[in-house]
């Protein structure tokens, strides 16, 4: 049974189900009955202040006793549903779409995978989970909720994010550092190519609204070993050009390049104590699981 | 296949294989179009990777590719087998030849077989071996004429010198004589010159194998063994290459003689002309046009047939109107050896034929004025002018074409140098001996070769014989012909009837000629006695009739009695035309030349221009000046080429206006024809392995061609040597590929 459910994590699995909310439910379940166990121990909701109403606020949260006594329109303001917060950063470039030859996902299918099951967890831990989904800007937002029927919302924008875009990360990270509320958990989906400092200095804003931000650096096996071996034309996404060129030659200096990318967003992750937590599409989920977990842990306490 | 590929390679052929070193280039083009297209996200990266290694890649293909390119490239001239002499392995071989190149310029080289004659290609194969040779390498030229003539005799070192000189060799037009053409290059080298330490020589001779040329060795045993000295002593210092250069053809026809009929052609009568055609071809030639061209008209054609391997003689009549100087010349159809299809000559056309008779005695001109007049008066041909040898001082004399002096007793030697210039011109003397003949006097005359102590010659000798004592035993001698040699002794040939040897000669001068003289006797005495000594002055004719033809001599002894009874024979007519006749010819014939003779004249027209212009047959014509004597002769020198060469006055300014005026363009030109020893023109060749036995021992290397191509010297192939780099190439190639496909892998 264990084993069966474990199979889930792994990407090939997934690849064969259909739905975003099935492969999040195995995920979770395949993760949730193996070794680890969840380090939530439930939540309460506390009634904290009062604020002055401005319409467009939802008559819901109304304090009508106040209302009675002061004729004074009030606003309840509470503890969030749940102890935490936590908002899934999707990235939807076109870049993300890349699949390699020998992955089952693309970037993006994995990174909704991740998503979905991170969501999925958060709302059966009771905690609040908010969605955006972005390119060169910002695609969809829904805040964070904690109801169960949240997961829906959550699951349709996810599955309703085609990735076709440009992507532009670092301003784009500073309008989000803006627009999120609640200090919470930012965990960011992206294959994050775009200019690191640019990135670097978007994630640092983040940081300065004391958010904690786990960085999943989601790049397909491809970009990581550049396995090619004959002559290939490669058509660039994103509008980059286009180059016919042996990939034997070139294979060295590609990863070259590319470490020196990667060793520059991981430093950066580090000196700005951002779990930064590179994925390739053909791995197992659980690792992203377990640092979101991580992660978890750290905000509780 | 150019002669220059087969002088650097063995194999030539497989030099076409070459394209197949271009092999990786099109894998390399080919490859880069097989890719494949996948969509990709890290371009940046990759990008930025290909702009780092653009310039590393670039050079490591570059180099991988050449180093294929180079190694397919050695393989193929491996296999072709370069030779070591070529230049680019020059440095291997420190051997230094002198190479002597013979080339045959008989005209028979001029044959075409496609666009390029044999000389053409033999210049082609000259041009080839000195490109093909290596550095420090000499080069002489010979040119195998009539004599050989030496181009370039101290070895040139430098090959673009001797190509330009190679360029200006002409064809020749005349034969091959090859003696003098390998005792020329045994004095080339002998005469290399300290300086010159060649270890090898190689002498190359470049013919057509012409058997006119090649044959006359084994014809003549002298020459066979002056040849086969001068080739062994060649043979001992040389190597000796004989480059055949044969086309397919040897059929030709060629106009081998243009002659006149008669002697003389004079407006008064038609004149016959005889053109001899001979076909040297293996079958008939049928239906020929030959055409009849005058003064540069053609005025007549007929056609012919023409059997296989002999003459055939076509005849023209043409009836001058002018009097003077005439071009008649006979064409065929130009074939592959144009050069022999037209025949010239130049003649002059007289007015009349003006005989002058000086009698030294009454009645001694008497038969031979009936003679002529029955002959030639009817026809308004001759005139005759008797005066007595008084009056020969007062004369002029050039306005007779002959001139006979019967019986006259003695002459000053004032009037013996007008004969004798006279003579030397073109005119004809007939003297007849007779009763009033001063022996001593005569014999003072007589024309005798130099005695080589440079003695001058008197400028008064045209007697062919000196007088002897006179001759009388009582007995009437006859004349003995023996073989009818001389042309005018040819009607009494065959025909013992006509009397010649029956007509009675009593008394008469013993002729005796000085030794060593050019006088021949063409009649005789029964006696053995000369009765006939006829000679030539100059361009003129000198003849000596030993007795009285007429009844004017009477015999010392019995006076009743005539020295001949010539005069009552019945033939005497044609007997004294013969006379004339064989003396007439000096002034046609001297404007007739071969080629090589010398080419000169005097300029007999009455205005004296400052300088001459001579009109060489050339295409385009060549003019070239030359200066007059002051005894008004001009030479050209030695004619190279065939054809007309016309010469004229350069008029001075009065000139030119009195030409204008009277609309004269050349008033006074004069044609020379110069025409070809026709020898040439048979076209039948040697194969190499044929040449007659005496070359056989010497030629170490034959060659056959019918291209023009030639194999190369011998010599050791690169082959080996090309086979080591290439698999050094192998092996660097398979370390480059594995090295870039590891390094980058």
């Amino acid at each position: 049974m264990v084993e069966a459910k474990k199979k889930y994590l792994d990407p090939q699995t997934l690849s064969k189900l259909d739905g975003l909310q099935l492969r999040a439910r195995k995920i979770v379940e395949g993760y949730v009955a193996g070794p680890h166990r969840s380090p939530y121990h439930g939540f309460s909701i506390e009634f904290t202040q009062h604020r002055q109403y401005v319409p467009g606020d939802d008559l819901r949260h109304v304090d009508w006793k106040v209302f009675g006594r002061t004729d004074k329109v009030y606003l309840k303001q509470y503890e969030e549903e749940t102890n935490l917060v936590s908002y899934l950063l999707l990235d939807t470039s076109e870049s993300m779409s890349y699949q390699g030859q020998s992955s089952p996902l693309s970037k993006v299918d994995y990174a909704k995978c991740i998503a979905a099951s991170l969501a999925y967890l958060v709302l059966q831990q009771q905690d609040s989970v908010g969605v955006s989904t972005f390119d060169s800007k910002v695609r969809r937002l829904i805040h964070p909720s904690g109801q169960p029927s949240h997961m829906q919302q959550v699951l349709s924008v996810l599955e309703q994010s085609p990735a076709e875009k440009k992507t532009s990360l670092g301003p784009l990270f500073h309008d989000l550092a803006e627009r999120l509320g609640k200090r919470g958990i930012v965990v960011i989906l992206s294959d994050l190519f775009d200019d690191p400092e640019k990135i670097l200095a978007g994630l640092q804003h983040f940081r300065h609204r004391q958010h904690d931000v786990i960085l999943f650096h989601v790049l397909d096996a491809d970009e990581r070993e550049f396995p090619f071996h004959q002559m290939t034309r490669f058509c660039g996404m994103e509008d980059w050009p286009d180059q016919i060129t042996d990939p034997r030659q070139l294979r060295q200096s590609y990863l070259r390049e590319m470490d020196h990318f990667l060793h520059r967003i991981a430093r950066g992750c580090r000196e700005q104590r951002v779990d930064y937590v590179p994925l390739l599409t053909n791995e197992s989920l659980d690792v992203a699981l377990s640092s979101y977990l991580a992660g978890r842990m750290v905000q509780k306490t | 296949m150019p002669v220059w590929l087969t002088s650097l390679f063995a194999n030539p052929w497989m030099l076409l294989w070459i394209p197949v070193a271009a092999a990786p280039v099109v894998i390399h083009l080919w490859y880069r179009q097989q890719y494949r297209e996948i969509r990709w996200a890290a371009m940046e990266y990759l990008l930025a990777a290909i702009e780092k290694s653009r310039r590393r890649m670039r050079i490591e293909q570059w180099l991988l590719l050449l180093v294929r390119i180079v190694l397919l490239l050695l393989l193929v001239l491996a296999i072709a087998e370069p030779l070591l002499r070529n230049r680019g392995v020059a440095p291997l071989a420190q051997d230094r030849t002198h190479y002597v190149f013979l080339l045959d310029s008989s005209y028979s080289m001029g044959t075409t077989d496609g666009d390029l004659s044999a000389f053409d290609l033999a210049e082609r194969q000259i041009a080839d071996r000195v490109n093909a040779s290596q550095s420090g390498d000499g080069y002489s030229l010979i040119r195998i004429g009539d004599r050989a003539e030496v181009i370039v005799g101290q070895p040139s070192l430098d090959a673009p010198e001797f190509l330009s000189e190679l360029k200006n060799v002409p064809l020749g037009q005349g034969g091959a004589d090859l003696g003098s053409a390998l005792t020329a290059a045994q004095k080339v080298i002998d005469a290399e010159g300290g300086g010159n330490d060649f270890n090898q020589r190689s002498v190359i001779i470049f013919s057509d194998l012409g058997r006119t040329s090649w044959d006359d060795g084994t014809r003549r045993v002298m020459v066979a063994e002056k040849l086969e000295q001068q080739l062994a002593r060649l043979a001992k210092t040389s190597v000796i290459e004989v480059v055949p250069l044969q086309g397919g053809v040897q059929d030709n026809l060629a106009v081998v003689d243009l002659a006149m009929a008669g002697q003389v052609a004079t407006v008064a009568s038609p004149t016959q002309f005889i053109a001899t055609l001979h076909s040297f071809s293996q079958r008939p030639m049928v239906s020929e046009n030959v055409d009849f061209w005058v003064d540069g008209i053609r005025v007549d054609q007929k056609q012919v047939d023409l059997p296989s391997g002999s003459d055939t003689q076509v005849a023209f009549v043409h009836q001058f109107l002018e009097a003077g100087p005439h071009s008649v010349s006979v064409r065929v159809r130009e074939d592959r050896l144009p050069i022999d299809n037209r025949r010239y000559l130049a003649l002059d056309v007289k007015e009349q034929i003006n005989i002058l008779l000086i009698r030294g005695k009454r009645g001694a001109a008497q038969p031979l004025v009936a003679a002529i007049d029955n002959s030639e008066s009817n026809t308004g041909r001759a005139r005759v002018k008797v005066v007595d040898e008084s009056q020969l001082s007062e004369l002029d004399l050039n306005r007779f074409d002959v001139i006979f002096l019967c019986n006259v007793a003695q002459w000053t030697a004032i009037e013996g140098e007008r004969l004798r210039a006279y003579a030397e011109q073109g005119g004809g003397i007939v003297t007849i001996l007779g009763d009033r003949v001063l022996a001593d006097r005569y014999n003072r005359s007589v024309l005798r070769p130099s005695d080589g102590n440079g003695t001058p010659e008197s400028a008064a000798n045209f007697l062919p014989a000196a007088l002897g004592k006179i001759f009388y035993d009582g007995d009437y001698h006859f004349p003995d012909p023996r073989d009818y040699e001389h042309p005018m002794l040819k009607p009494w040939q065959g025909n013992p009837r006509t009397g010649l040897t029956g007509v009675p000669i009593l008394e008469y001068f013993r002729l005796q000629i000085p030794a060593g003289s050019d006088a021949r006797p063409i009649l005789w005495l029964d006696t053995g006695d000369p009765l006939l000594v006829l000679t030539k002055i100059g361009r003129g004719w000198s003849l000596l009739l030993a007795t009285d033809p007429s009844a004017s001599s009477r015999s010392a002894t019995e006076p009743a009695r005539p020295w001949s009874l010539v005069a009552s024979w019945l033939n005497a007519q044609p007997f004294f035309e013969g006379l004339w006749k064989a003396v007439i010819g000096g002034r046609t014939t001297k404007r007739n030349l071969q080629v090589g003779q010398w080419l000169q004249g005097r300029w007999d027209a009455a205005e004296m221009p400052d300088k001459l212009n001579l009109e060489i047959p050339q295409t385009p014509p060549l003019e070239v000046e030359l200066p007059l004597g002051p005894d008004a002769t001009w030479s050209f020198g030695e004619t190279e080429r065939s054809g007309w060469y016309r010469i004229s006055g350069q008029e001075n300014s009065a000139g030119v206006e009195e030409a204008v005026r009277q609309n004269r363009s050349d008033p006074e030109a004069i044609n020379y024809a110069v025409n070809l020893d026709t020898r040439e023109s048979d076209l039948r060749r040697y194969a190499i392995g044929d040449l007659p036995a005496i070359w056989q021992p010497y030629i170490r290397q034959q060659i056959s061609t019918q291209q023009g191509s030639t194999a190369p010297l011998a010599g050791q192939t690169a082959s080996i040597l090309f086979l080591w780099v290439v698999l050094f190439l192998l092996f660097v190639e398979v370390f480059l590929a594995w090295w870039i496909g590891n390094r980058f892998a």
